[in-house]
């Protein structure tokens, strides 16, 4: 891909005429307009969202400069930390969880066994849902007298309140496990798949058993994957809003950061509190993706 | 590597693949059952195969709730935002691959950047935007914003132009091509498979959209499928058979999409680490 960029650059730069470039300066203003106005409006958002956290504006009235005491009351806000804590806690418990079982199954789905596409394609379906029809579905196998409870006393165990201010984490991680590992295990597939198989016979002619040459070839070379997972989903968990919000544990046991946002922006129209909170989420996501960049010197093995 | 097909090793796989496709697929078949149930039924256990099939949930799910206007307006908002953007983002990754002009670099960095800014961050302000040109509660809200193409699509789409041969392009110029022809006429018809790509992406994307209508929509008539059930399923707790159904009809495009197009979502969501 990268010297493909190079050549098609290099090509492009030399054989152009000075006549064209005017002309194509004209098209390329004209054909990028739409994109144009997207972008200014991205970058004018966000200057504007973040002069808007300083203001006590709540779309009625007029808006007021309250210097940073938003970002004080945020820091004394019990539930800002509920919200972080909650987020900590998927991350720990949810994000292993998928690499662990996701990164078993693209070791198991690379092998010549019959039905792999079927297999792929299945656990792959739930990513395609919306997250509605899931939280719906598994709302109802999670309830008091539900599937799921019926199933454990049909096996002789007791009742779980999936949902109660215990468990409702818990029960939001699984969801997510069953609806995300098979998009996990997809991306550990793709990184499988280009592990050079000499690799393997070399090492078998050394003597290698196969559990040696998962942790010595395998493991080694899938750190990029690895990688691109962690970030990508640490993102993504510290902006989860739809399982959150459509199943609410008691006593704010799910709430989750973009949940409060919304609720604060457009529930209680505390637009500059909203905006706030939305800038130390930011803040936190940028902070998390540079410490990672920085730590993936120490275990990614990028030459093959 | 291969061991013989049956021994046990091979065995215990196949057992745990299959155990886990069971898994991920008995919810779907759970609900698809539990729709066809009555009311009096699902309340008095979980057997999971029905007894007296009834069709009456999908009849009160068609006639009291507007559950064929929530399925016009998700059509509507998802092909419109769907066509529109990758349009734009298309044209804007001609313009980066091929044409020649002062200040291209500057602003393809700024896309990039754009890439990295999350959505919350302009959810506020654009709300505000929406609502001050008076898009309150109607489709074009969700709609129109896409029309400038995605920072994503616009990266994606330039490196599928940048590997179709220059020459192509030089040729045509000089026959005399205006470069929107170019565009329109050569370069789109080439990437067809990118695009694909990129259209079932988006697709899937607005339909599921959650977070969009809640903010930009009101009235029953204007939601979408997929905040519509969420809704009614206040309307109809006692009563959940009916929200099943509705949560079935939701599922039914993604699935057709899914299937038809398994191939490019795959490849999509690879690319893109989204989800």
């Amino acid at each position: 891909m990268r010297s493909n960029r190079v050549l098609a650059n290099s090509r492009l730069n030399k054989p152009v005429k000075k006549k064209w470039i005017s002309q194509d300066a004209a098209w390329a203003f004209l054909l990028l307009i739409p994109l144009f106005i997207g972008i200014l409006l991205i970058y004018s958002s966000t200057i504007f969202g973040f002069v808007m956290s300083f203001t006590n504006w709540d779309i009625v009235r007029k808006a007021e400069w309250v210097g940073i005491e938003n970002y004080r009351t945020l820091a004394e806000d019990e539930l800002v930390w509920k919200a972080m804590r909650n987020t900590l806690y998927f991350l720990i418990i949810a994000i292993p969880a998928k690499l662990i079982i996701g990164l078993a199954l693209a070791v198991l789905l690379n092998q010549k066994l019959k039905g792999v596409n079927f297999f792929r394609l299945t656990y792959f379906f739930p990513t395609a849902c919306s997250v509605v029809a899931i939280a719906l579905v598994w709302g109802y196998l999670y309830g008091v007298d539900g599937f799921l409870n019926t199933l454990l006393q049909g096996l002789g165990l007791s009742k779980v309140y999936w949902m109660d201010e215990h468990n409702a984490m818990n029960s939001i991680a699984i969801m997510s496990l069953w609806g995300g590992v098979g998009y996990i295990a997809l991306l550990f597939l793709a990184g499988l798949q280009n592990v050079p198989p000499e690799y393997y016979e070399a090492s078998r002619v050394d003597g290698a058993n196969r559990f040696q040459q998962f942790r010595m070839i395998t493991l080694p070379l899938l750190t990029p994957t690895t990688f691109f997972i962690l970030i990508t989903q640490m993102i993504t968990v510290f902006q989860m809003f739809g399982e959150n919000y459509l199943m609410p544990g008691p006593l704010n046991s799910t709430l989750s950061i973009v949940q409060y946002i919304f609720t604060e922006a457009f529930q209680g129209f505390r637009m500059g509190y909203a905006s706030a909170l939305s800038y130390i989420l930011i803040l936190i996501i940028f902070i998390i993706t540079i410490v990672q960049f920085k730590l993936q010197k120490k275990w990614v093995n990028y030459d093959l | 590597m291969d061991q013989a097909n049956n021994s046990p090793l091979k065995w215990m796989q196949y057992v745990l693949l299959y155990g886990l496709s069971v898994v991920i697929i008995f919810p779907f078949v759970w609900l698809l059952l539990s729709s066809f149930k009555d009311n009096i039924e699902i309340m008095s256990g979980n057997h999971i195969i029905p007894k007296n099939w009834t069709f009456d949930n999908y009849v009160t799910i068609m006639t009291e709730i507007p559950m064929l206007g929530f399925l016009k307006n998700s059509l509507f908002i998802t092909v419109l935002a769907t066509v529109g953007g990758i349009f734009a983002s298309a044209m804007s990754a001609f313009v980066f691959a091929k044409l020649v002009f002062k200040g291209r670099n500057v602003l393809f960095t700024m896309v990039l950047i754009v890439m990295m800014i999350p959505g919350v961050v302009t959810m506020i302000p654009l709300f505000i935007i929406i609502k001050s040109i008076g898009l309150m509660d109607s489709l074009w809200a969700l709609i129109l914003p896409s029309w400038t193409g995605s920072a994503f699509g616009v990266f994606f789409l330039r490196q599928h132009m940048m590997s179709i041969p220059h020459d192509l392009y030089e040729s045509a110029k000089m026959e005399g091509c205006n470069p929107f022809r170019i565009f329109i006429a050569m370069y789109l018809p080439l990437i067809k498979p990118a695009l694909a790509t990129l259209a079932v992406l988006n697709f899937i994307a607005h339909w599921n959209d959650l977070i969009g209508p809640l903010i930009y929509l009101n009235s029953p008539e204007k939601m979408t499928v997929t905040v519509g059930i969420s809704y009614f399923r206040g309307q109809y707790v006692t009563d959940y058979p009916v929200v099943l159904a509705g949560v079935f009809i939701s599922l039914i495009p993604t699935f057709i999409v899914f299937l038809f197009s398994q191939k490019y979502i795959t490849r999509g969501m690879l690319i893109s680490g989204l989800k």
